[in-house]
């Protein structure tokens, strides 16, 4: 009987939805002027192999030319020196917005092993007025 | 967005500026603050191809503002589809704006680190508006150095004005901001590694449809400082960017457009670049062959005689390795107001560089300083049909006087079918000096033979040979005319027979020269007399007769020393004054 149920379960998992949080959001949301956003991701529920999904917003007085970039303290991304989050969208403009915006999202997929919190940093270009960023660490996704 | 496949994260964010943002109808709110929202669906979707649609609200019933929304889809570790199809994954064509990076020049350099090892495509987008993307600083300057990762960077079309003063193009634009170091650095070229199969040379790579402009420099000669635009490295590490492609290339405002002292960094071809208002156009050192096909350089180097369009590097140009500096192979290309010289070779002082330009426009700007001077230094010439102009006098009627176009300083300078025209109100006097050992073969046509007076000047013109047609089918009427054979080629031989009783009968394939003179002797012991000043033999091996036309009893004493190729020395009995008669034969 025991070995009908484990064939059962492998079987069924597929059909199940297979990507959830591997540990709570964190985020940071800057309402003063900033060139940074940033938060840890706790070392104690991290996991090598994961997704961490970022998403951030940014506005600017004036025209919104700024640009951002992620990296964190484990070295996820890419590029073999001083590896980055590829962008998964954006950057998108908000040009009629009261404060003109721009918002993208980043990820790294397959993430590396380290040990202690990892620190996930968006750096902008300038200093933006405003600021916000979310960080999501993903088990089960894609590692490719 | 449509999946192909129900396993998936569905991620998406929001912003709006005005009111409290909350997650939309099917989605779980992650984080949110006042008007941000993340959220996420990771509900079984049921079949394939279903649309997905992030949506977000507010939560005050009847608040509008300005939404910015944004959604990603991820799949999970199990992701597939029936029937086993893959869908494509273009892992070698990057698109750089997708890449992070503080600007566009590290984000291509980002991308060029995620490439395959062997190389691949980068592609920059347009900016919405045609306007260029600066890159800001000198670190995040764009270098291409990994050895056997071969790039094409390609700048996608845009619309727009790319900047002040720029006009709409086709090309995308990088604005390089500094005024030091090197916007892009191509080498990574390497031996039997690439694209190519097995040892052969690779090619697909390079640089296509992209601007280089230095934090918007648009004046003639640049703006100073010492930015480059492209260097290919200097051939101690890579071989740049070996028979690689610049296709569409613009380099604007730099101290040095191109540099290209990388003696392994060739064959290269250009195809219609723009070349324009930098101090140097291209800088070069590479003795291997580059062709330049189309394309316009146009106010590279200042009215000062400083900068050119297309520089020997005196730098790498005289070494060992780099002996001939340069071969730069030109077809339909045009110079335009380059005041300052279009080649400038005189900084090479080993074998002649070489520049070649089929059916080539070579014209100089309009302002009184703008002297057309086309050509200087150690190069070898050729021109074969288009034109050469001087516009200097179309308004301000400059007596140029002695001033020359090229000045001929290689082993040879070759015109075939070039016209010539100069402003009609502005008197000149020669096209090309050649105070050297220069050979000039010239034939071209004289579009105003009122003003361009003088073919070839200066004191090797001896040797040219000049056939200029009169092109000028107005005034006067006959287009046929013969106008200025310097020297005719010549059918006489003279023959050696060498140093022994055997004679070689060795043809002398130098001109034949012959020199004569009379001089008096001044008395001493023995007396002497010296003949300075010669310059019409190019070797010293002239032979003399001499014959004492006072006493000719002296005759058995006369004797004559070759000193160098302008000058010998006779010597003749003690105490004479006696005149002698001398015929020399040369080459």
């Amino acid at each position: 009987m025991k070995h009908v149920l484990c064939a059962f379960l492998l079987f069924a998992l597929p059909a199940l939805a297979a990507i959830s949080q591997r540990q709570s959001p964190v985020s940071q949301w800057n309402g003063g002027s900033s060139t940074t956003c940033y938060a840890n991701l706790l070392g104690s529920g991290y996991h090598s192999g994961d997704l961490i999904v970022v998403w951030t917003y940014w506005t600017t007085s004036g025209t919104n030319n700024l640009t951002a970039s992620v990296a964190d303290s484990y070295g996820n991304g890419v590029g073999s020196v001083n590896p980055a989050y590829p962008s998964a969208v954006g950057p998108t403009l908000q040009p009629a917005a009261s404060s003109p915006a721009a918002a993208q999202i980043f990820y790294a997929s397959n993430t590396k092993s380290g040990s202690g919190n990892d620190t996930v940093t968006v750096t902008y270009s300038g200093t933006a007025s405003t600021s916000g960023c979310v960080f999501v660490e993903y088990q089960g996704a894609d590692t490719s | 967005m449509a999946p192909a496949n129900a396993n998936l994260l569905v991620f998406a964010g929001g912003n709006i500026d005005t009111g409290t943002a909350v997650a939309g109808t099917g989605f779980t709110a992650i984080q949110s603050n006042v008007g941000s929202i993340t959220e996420q669906n990771t509900a079984t979707i049921t079949g394939n191809n279903v649309l997905q649609r992030a949506t977000a609200g507010l939560s005050a019933c009847c608040a509008t503002g300005n939404w910015l929304m944004q959604m990603a889809i991820f799949r999970d570790a199990s992701w597939t589809v029936g029937g086993g199809w893959n869908p494509p994954r273009f892992a070698a064509i990057l698109d750089a704006t997708q890449f992070p990076g503080s600007d566009i020049g590290a984000q291509i350099n980002n991308a060029y680190a995620a490439l395959p090892a062997n190389g691949g495509h980068i592609i920059v987008p347009a900016t919405p508006d045609g306007s260029c993307r600066n890159i800001t600083s000198a670190t995040n300057a764009i270098s291409f150095t990994t050895p056997g990762k071969y790039p094409l960077l390609e700048c996608a079309g845009g619309s727009g004005s790319n900047g002040p003063g720029l006009s709409p193009t086709m090309e995308g634009c990088l604005n390089y901001m500094p005024n030091m170091g090197t916007a892009l650095t191509l080498d990574y070229a390497v031996g039997g590694v690439g694209p190519g199969s097995g040892s052969a040379k690779a090619s697909g790579h390079g640089v296509r449809n992209c601007t280089l402009i230095n934090a918007q420099c648009q004046s003639q000669g640049g703006c100073g400082g010492t930015a480059i635009g492209i260097d290919f490295g200097t051939g101690t590490v890579n071989q740049g960017a070996q028979s690689g492609t610049m296709e569409n290339v613009s380099v604007v405002g730099f101290s040095t457009g191109v540099r290209n002292v990388n003696f392994y960094s060739a064959p290269m071809t250009w195809i219609n670049p723009q070349i324009w208002d930098n101090g140097v156009g291209f800088d070069v050192g590479s003795v291997s062959t580059t062709q330049i096909f189309g394309g316009f350089f146009d106010s590279n180097g200042a009215s000062n005689g400083t900068g050119a369009a297309l520089r020997a590097d005196s730098s790498v140009c005289n070494s060992t390795v780099n002996k001939g500096c340069f071969e730069f192979h030109f077809f339909g290309t045009t110079f335009v107001a380059n005041p300052s010289w279009v080649v400038d070779a005189s900084g090479n002082t080993s074998n002649p560089a070489i520049w070649d330009c089929i059916s080539c426009h070579l014209e100089n700007g309009s302002g009184a300083s703008q002297k057309p001077h086309y050509i200087q230094g150690n190069v070898d010439v050729l021109m074969v049909g288009g034109t050469a102009e001087d516009d200097v006098g179309s308004t301000q009627c400059v007596n140029e006087g002695s001033d020359y176009w090229f000045n001929a300083q290689g082993s040879k300078f070759t015109v075939q079918g070039t016209a010539f025209n100069i402003a009609a109100c502005n008197p000149m006097v020669g096209i090309i000096q050649d105070n050297t050992s220069t050979r000039v073969l010239m034939q071209g046509f004289n579009m105003n033979p009122a003003h361009l007076t003088n073919i070839v000047g200066g004191t090797g013109s001896a040797k040219a040979t000049v056939w200029m047609q009169n092109g000028n089918t107005g005034s006067p009427a006959s287009p046929y005319v013969f106008e200025a054979p310097i020297v005719s080629p010549s059918v006489t031989l003279v023959y050696s027979c060498g140093n022994t009783t055997s004679c070689s009968n060795t043809a002398q394939l130098e001109p034949p020269v012959l020199l004569k003179g009379v001089v008096a002797l001044t008395s001493g012991t023995p007396s002497t007399a010296t003949i300075t000043g010669i310059s019409v033999f190019s070797v010293t091996s002239y032979n003399c007769t001499l014959t004492d036309i006072t006493t000719a009893s002296n005759n058995g004493t006369l004797k004559y020393n070759v000193v160098d190729k302008t000058s010998f020395t006779i010597t003749g009995a003690n105490t004479s004054t006696d005149t002698i008669s001398y015929l020399c034969v040369g080459s």
